[in-house]
């Protein structure tokens, strides 16, 4: 006779209200002792994996090293157990047999001692090795200062934010008021100078530089002329002459400016003519001459 | 005890009856269920923070005992071959002089059903839960898990007439006739 429905349902029946065999404590107390367990070996782990760490594990070994030297010492030296209870005399006449022990053994040709000393040569070897790189410590290196450089003070933002406006604001001027290019060449600096632009020319501090006025800002060529002859750079006799920037090089009559100049030419022909030394890439020459036909040199 | 396992157990004290159930049931004649519930508990302490519902408790530790077994089988597999070769060989390791004879024999009857279906079985009859979990949990369809239901109540019926009327083992159903 095959089983029924009804009769597979209470057999389920009789399956969901069967007590269950392991109690609730049984299974608390087993799942927490393997709790307890796994973090132990969790801790276990770290702990040794924190051990195993380089500069550690290389400390280790080195005491571990040291010891086992000790040891073979210990081991290879005849009557190692009785030294430290020897008298000094009879230190004296250990060492006395020792001495000819050794020789006797060296006379011998006995290689178990050498052998020993080999090794323990070894390790000490590998001894001197290794602490080193156990106590290697990252090395302060001083910050090296430059050397055999030449600083050149160049004009500050404020004062070049000054002179591009100044050129700004006259140039635009030359230009509506010009009837042609000549005329505005000739006459590129107004007549009309603003209350500021003179204040700011006359706020220069520097003693060295000009007082680049009116009359000296209106007749730029000149202004760097009359400079060049108070600096003795050219001979006022000399009617020819000429001047030329090309790489940031200031050059007078082929001679390099020297350097004690270089600052305040630079700002005078920025100030005068709009010429920018600093720049790599400008390039600017100039040659003058006001003397009678034939009187010129070369 | 940490206040993480206060918890954990305080989630799972009202529901040790329902899952100790399930994993007898499901181990029957395999291995000790106290291991499957140890493996299952510690699993689940460990994934106890991602765990969104407490409500869902009892389903996550099924959800994880079903993993488990299913990872073991795979293993299993692999060395010994499948579990229906051998089942008729085992021996019931979680005999009870104290469990009822006749649920040891439907324990031994759900024990000789494909893993799927005795499954299925355990979780629908035994643990009382719905099929619709029992999808979730078996990552399958709702259709699927009712033929392995039907399926598997057919195979659990003869099994268990075969056994009553060979006579080797007479299952006591309380005076009815199986």
């Amino acid at each position: 006779m095959s089983l029924t429905n009804n009769e597979l349902d209470h057999l389920f029946q009789e399956a969901r209200e069967e007590q269950p065999i392991a109690d609730y404590q049984e299974t608390t107390r087993a799942f927490l002792a393997a709790t307890i367990a796994i973090s132990g070996g969790v801790l276990a782990t770290k702990s040794l994996v924190g051990l195993f760490k380089l500069k550690t594990f290389l400390a280790i070994s080195g005491v571990v090293v040291a010891t086992t030297t000790a040891v073979v010492l210990n081991q290879s030296s005849p009557e190692g157990g009785n030294e430290t209870t020897a008298t000094p005399v009879a230190m004296e006449e250990e060492a006395d047999e020792q001495r000819d022990e050794i020789v006797r053994h060296r006379m011998v040709g006995d290689t178990v001692r050498q052998a020993v000393d080999t090794s323990l040569q070894l390790i000490i070897e590998e001894l001197e090795v290794v602490i080193p790189i156990a106590a290697e410590e990252p090395e302060i290196v001083p910050a090296k200062e430059p050397k055999g450089l030449i600083f050149i003070r160049e004009p500050s933002k404020d004062e070049k934010k000054s002179i591009k406006q100044h050129a700004l604001a006259i140039i635009p001027k030359c230009k509506s008021q010009s009837s042609s290019k000549s005329e505005c060449q000739n006459n590129w600096r107004s007549d009309e100078y603003s209350e500021a632009e003179e204040e700011y020319y006359a706020s220069e501090k520097d003693l060295s530089y000009p007082n680049l006025g009116k009359k000296e800002l209106k007749k730029p060529y000149k202004t760097l002329r009359q400079e060049l002859i108070k600096d003795r750079l050219i001979d006022e006799d000399r009617c020819c002459w000429q001047m030329s920037i090309k790489k940031q090089k200031i050059r007078v009559n082929n001679d390099r400016l020297p350097d004690v100049f270089y600052e305040k030419y630079a700002r005078l022909l920025d100030d005068l003519l709009d010429v920018d030394v600093y720049d790599n890439d400008s390039y600017w020459n100039w040659t003058s001459c006001h003397c009678q036909e034939n009187d010129c040199e070369g | 005890m940490t206040n993480k396992q206060k918890e954990f157990l305080k989630l799972y004290e009202p529901v040790h009856a329902d899952f100790e159930r399930f994993c007898r049931a499901r181990v029957f004649g395999d291995m000790d269920f106290r291991d499957l519930m140890n493996e299952t508990l510690m699993k689940a302490f460990e994934k106890f923070d991602t765990l969104r519902s407490k409500e869902a408790f009892l389903h996550f530790l099924f959800g994880i005992s079903v993993r488990v077994l299913a990872n073991n089988h795979r293993k299993k597999k692999a060395v010994v071959g499948t579990f229906e070769a051998i089942s008729p060989k085992l021996e019931d390791t979680n005999a009870n002089t104290e469990s009822k004879t006749e649920v040891h024999f439907l324990h031994k009857a759900l024990a000789e059903l494909p893993e799927v279906q005795r499954e299925a079985i355990i979780l629908f009859e035994i643990t009382g839960f719905s099929i619709k979990e029992i999808a979730v949990l078996q990552e399958s369809s709702e259709t699927s898990v009712k033929q392995r239901l039907r399926r598997g109540r057919l195979k659990l019926r003869a099994i268990l007439t075969f056994n009553s009327s060979d006579g080797q083992s007479e299952p006591n159903t309380g005076g009815k006739t199986l």
